[in-house]
């Protein structure tokens, strides 16, 4: 064991000189838009989930192993949400500085309070999340708690930049909560929505919109004709709208739509993988008004 | 060996909720010699265990030879194995009707800052075997990891994939009839992974050698005139290489290399002639994955395809003088290419032809000979209700030389197999 301990203290000392952008992978583009709205110039970013794929079910690829081999920081979303692929590629990365527990570890999860905390761990009910939702990056707000904690944890690789950070959060929920605050009035009265996947629920919370249903019968198992028709005839008559992401199959929430005589928007989960905070900001809006759209 | 114990003592010490979570205090803390010490708010002993998964594997098999379809299959010319004068080898053939094939355990953990650990056994046939016990460093170096134990060479695309992993019931020829099935072995591993602008993985292992069809040291070999050689005897080097093709597609190619000092065997018509040399074995490797985006896996495509050779420089084992008789050198071959798609949510259908034998040159006392190959085609449907269950229907036509006769069969599967515990990972 003492064999390793010259090694670990080399390691300990290579952090990037102080004129060197920090290498930051970002596993999701929402965590890719936190690093960059954070660490500003400080930062070059990458981020592993394409946005129009679903982040639980991504492969550990060999791409996605060497953009972790050379990071100087991981942003992650946490919550289990990449717990399929991100320990496999962290681990062949053979990148000690980003490993969970490091000062180049970073998971926004850990910071924001999260909805459906202490679920049972009961895969009966499905693909659930005894940690908690992972999907709280579609609320600005609790991206905005994750951006305070991100600065601390940046100040800490790269001290000397430590004001630039803590502005830059600042800003960052100062931008946010104005927006919130705008679109809390737009989606006002807004009778609910039903959503294929527990996805936008942290949105929907914060606007004060009601969910009113889920086309998966339990998360992560696909819709079935006897669902779709319990929801039609306990949706009947009522108002409402449907959302769905990008990747998740159109039959359900189309053949929901013409039922219910609903609106239906099939949106992207996440911005695009170079978006900055405006970039963000504009992306929530079009759930903002897709949410609005059934008053 | 060393790793072993090594990690035995660190399951023990988290079974007993002792909370030694480093195996540098196996002195015991000086608590435990006094009055069992409170636990602290709350805490809960089975908080380190080590995460678990048990993934049962249960099969109904038929075929139109009477049971005999799997044997017709491991027996073909030049691949039939003795375990020792005049007995043949039998292994992994399911009898017909249902069969428990095995129950995979697999625990895995960090077990202090500097190693994580995995063991995987797996019961069956009223055994428990270790399948693989090793430690691996969590970053020595940038892109540097070690491993020791008992594990699965890195050589080749499925060497290291265990049963839940593969898309189909049963491993293609060229792993089965080359190397036994798979190469896992006690050893040491090293894989590095340099910086720079392509994913190359290189890696090399040394391993103790005792694999039946390619590295095998008999058991007391004095009596027979063999010679006892000490490992580690066999060695091996691997590279796989993945340029980024962007998100959509992944593509993998590899190569490998295993070379052992040491194979032992009873070969001849009646396992009468004992041989003993060494061998070296070379195979190649591709996979390329198209992933659409969809949810449940539709529209998915996988190819993939390896091809192992493998050479035996052997001679007659002759009383105590060693292997100083007549030459018996041996080359032989096999591959597979298969296809599996996503053709609905959560459906996937494969196809795949594999052969062993294609070159199957063998010099016995008789003279040089020259064997036909063994053949199957075989078509699988998977149906996955999740991430954590799964169902497959399974048939196969084999071919196969028994004694210059082509030999056909049928084989049906059906499988069941379920992951019951940790999340498993998704890894090309």
């Amino acid at each position: 064991m003492r064999l390793f301990l010259p090694f670990v203290a080399t390691l300990a000392l290579a952090v990037p000189a102080a004129g060197q952008a920090l290498d930051v992978v970002a596993t999701t583009s929402s965590m890719g838009v936190l690093a960059r709205a954070v660490g500003g110039p400080a930062v070059k970013v990458t981020v592993l989930a394409p946005p129009d794929r679903d982040a639980h079910y991504l492969v550990a690829r060999p791409s996605m192993m060497l953009a972790l081999r050379r990071a100087d920081l991981l942003v992650a979303v946490g919550a289990d949400l990449e717990t399929g692929w991100l320990p496999a590629a962290l681990r062949s990365a053979g990148n000690r500085r980003i490993q969970p527990g490091q000062p180049g570890y970073f998971e926004g999860a850990a910071h924001v309070d999260l909805l459906e905390k202490g679920q049972a761990a009961d895969r009966s009910r499905g693909d659930v999340h005894p940690l908690g939702n992972p999907h709280y990056y579609l609320d600005p707000l609790r991206l905005s708690a994750a951006a305070k904690a991100l600065a601390s944890h940046l100040a800490r690789l790269r001290p000397a930049s430590a004001t630039a950070f803590a502005a830059n959060a600042d800003t960052f929920a100062k931008t946010a909560s104005d927006r919130v605050v705008q679109w809390k009035a737009q989606a006002a009265g807004a009778p609910g929505v039903l959503l294929f996947h527990k996805d936008a629920n942290y949105l929907a919370d914060r606007l004060g919109v009601p969910i009113v249903g889920y086309i998966e019968p339990v998360p992560g198992v696909p819709p079935t004709a006897s669902h779709l028709r319990d929801l039609v005839t306990r949706l009947k008559g009522t108002r409402g709208v449907i959302l769905y992401a990008t990747y998740q199959p159109s039959d359900g929430p189309q053949h929901l739509a013409k039922h219910l005589g609903w609106p239906v928007h099939r949106l992207q989960l996440e911005p695009a993988p170079d978006a900055d905070l405006p970039a963000y900001l504009a992306h929530v809006e079009r759930w903002v008004t897709a949410i609005a759209s059934a008053k | 060996m060393m790793a072993e114990i090594l990690f035995i003592i660190w399951v023990l010490s988290q079974s007993q909720g002792s909370g030694l979570a480093s195996l540098d205090s196996v002195t015991p803390a000086p608590h435990l010699s006094q009055e069992p010490a409170p636990q602290a708010q709350g805490d809960d002993p089975n908080r380190f265990n080590p995460a678990i998964s048990v993934i049962p594997d249960v099969a109904y098999y038929t075929d139109n030879r009477d049971g005999a379809g799997g044997e017709l299959v491991a027996e073909a010319d030049g691949f039939a194995r003795h375990t020792e004068e005049g007995s043949h080898a039998h292994g992994g053939a399911l009898e017909r009707g249902f069969n428990l094939r095995e129950v995979e355990v697999a625990l895995s953990g960090a077990v202090d800052p500097y190693f994580d650990a995995w063991a995987v056994l797996a019961i069956g046939d009223g055994e428990v075997e270790a399948e693989e016990v090793y430690v691996q460093t969590r970053a020595l170096a940038p892109g540097l990891q070690l491993r020791a134990g008992k594990f699965y060479s890195g050589i080749g695309y499925l060497n290291a994939k265990h049963p839940h992993q593969w898309d189909f019931v049963d491993r293609p020829l060229p792993y089965s009839h080359l190397l036994g099935g798979a190469l896992g072995e006690v050893g040491l591993q090293a894989t590095w992974l340099p910086s720079l602008p392509v994913y190359v993985l290189v890696g090399g292992e040394l391993l103790q050698g005792a694999n039946v069809t390619f590295s095998q040291p008999l058991e007391a070999p004095g009596e027979q005139g063999f010679t006892g050689k000490g490992g580690p005897r066999l060695f091996t080097g691997f590279v796989k290489v993945s340029p980024n093709l962007g998100d959509s597609h992944t593509l993998q190619v590899g190569g490998a290399i295993a070379h052992t000092r040491l194979h032992q065997e009873f070969a001849g018509e009646h396992g009468e002639e004992p041989l003993e040399g060494s061998g070296t074995l070379v195979g190649a490797d591709l996979v390329y994955q198209y992933d659409s985006g969809k949810q449940w896996g539709v529209g998915d495509l996988t190819l993939q395809g390896e091809y192992f050779r493998r050479r035996h420089d052997l001679a007659v084992v002759t009383g105590a003088g060693g292997p100083g008789g007549p030459r018996r050198d041996r080359t032989q071959d096999g591959f597979y290419v298969q296809a599996v798609y996503g053709f609905a949510a959560r459906w996937k259908a494969g196809g795949r032809f594999d052969a062993a034998g294609l070159t199957n040159r063998l010099r016995r006392r008789d003279g040089l000979l020259r064997l036909d190959s063994v053949r199957r085609y075989t078509a699988a449907l998977t149906f996955r209700p999740t991430e954590f269950s799964r169902l497959r229907v399974q048939y196969t036509r084999a071919d196969s030389p028994i004694g210059g006769v082509r030999q056909k069969s049928n084989q049906l599967w059906v499988q069941l197999q379920i992951s019951l515990g940790a999340h498993g990972a998704h890894t090309l």
